[in-house]
């Protein structure tokens, strides 16, 4: 056993004993490293869409049916989701979307209305989260929130600090 | 000196076995992240090509599932259903009941028509 211990075997047994304690521990408790890019595709989706009505043209009908529709998309994938688009649809008209979980500014939720450009000048407010700037290069903006039960993940195409206004439903 | 050497040989062992088994232990889960993620991506490039919204339009899902072929390197099934998961039609190889999957979906709103990629590792 000295001759053993001289020769530094403890060592090595220590460290296969190590071994087999560490496997064991990874065999029952396996490390899972999950990166859940499943809210971005989502969005990309909705992206892809959204800018292939506007390709095809719409009303306040279409818009609202695509929100819908997508809005269970969504929730089919066990999201909790609140989203709003504003469309310039040209000729003084822009579609106001929400499917925000609540009533903002006049606008009901799961309710898409039209309003007239010239009687909201500057820009156009939803809530905090859906304003369309008129002097902002995008003339059609979405607001995309994703929640499951530790995340929330948001896509916007816009920035805005214009401040609150009350919109003007003619 | 004798010593010294075997404790660090020992030592060495150890933490080669840790990381090889960290990586094992790991690398499935990371092959079916990357795999969710190359057929999204594919998925997402897809949608954009006419002649493919087209197919899934008309429901031509052996067109579909073909369309795809060449792009997925790994066994598949597809799915097209309407919006309320109804109607739903399916083509490809039998989806096995005990291996892990990755499911796709893209949601086409012209057509209102859910696309799912449902692909495995054999």
């Amino acid at each position: 056993m000295d001759r053993l211990k001289e020769r530094g075997f403890t060592y090595i047994i220590i460290t296969v004993i190590f071994i087999l304690f560490i496997s064991m521990y990874l065999l029952l408790f396996k490390p899972m490293i999950e990166i859940n890019n499943q809210p971005y595709n989502i969005s990309r989706n909705y992206v892809i869409e959204f800018e292939k009505i506007l390709e095809s043209g719409l009303d306040e009908n279409i818009l609202n049916n695509f929100n819908s529709n997508f809005y269970d998309f969504i929730k089919s994938h066990n999201y909790q989701v609140s989203l709003c688009s504003i469309v310039d649809a040209g000729n003084d008209f822009i579609y106001v979307s929400n499917f925000l979980g609540e009533e903002f500014n006049g606008v009901n939720n799961k309710q898409t209305i039209r309003v007239r450009k010239s009687s909201n000048p500057d820009y156009l407010y939803l809530n905090n989260n859906c304003v369309l700037d008129y002097n902002s290069p995008n003339k059609n903006i979405y607001f995309l929130s994703l929640t499951d039960n530790s995340t929330r993940t948001i896509f916007n195409n816009f920035e805005s600090s214009l401040g609150e206004k009350i919109l003007i439903i003619d | 000196m004798i010593k010294s050497l075997e404790v660090v040989i020992a030592i060495t062992i150890l933490f080669l076995f840790v990381i090889i088994v960290f990586q094992s232990v790991e690398k499935p889960q990371t092959n079916y992240n990357e795999l969710t993620n190359k057929n999204y991506s594919l998925l997402l490039a897809k949608a954009k090509n006419s002649d493919f919204r087209d197919l899934v339009s008309g429901s031509e899902i052996e067109d579909v599932y073909n369309s795809l072929y060449e792009s997925l390197d790994t066994t598949y099934s597809i799915k097209i259903c309407n919006s309320q998961n109804l109607n739903c039609e399916e083509f490809g190889e039998t989806v096995p009941s005990d291996s892990k999957l990755s499911v796709v979906d893209y949601y086409f709103f012209d057509s209102n028509k859910t696309l799912s990629v449902i692909s495995w590792i054999d």
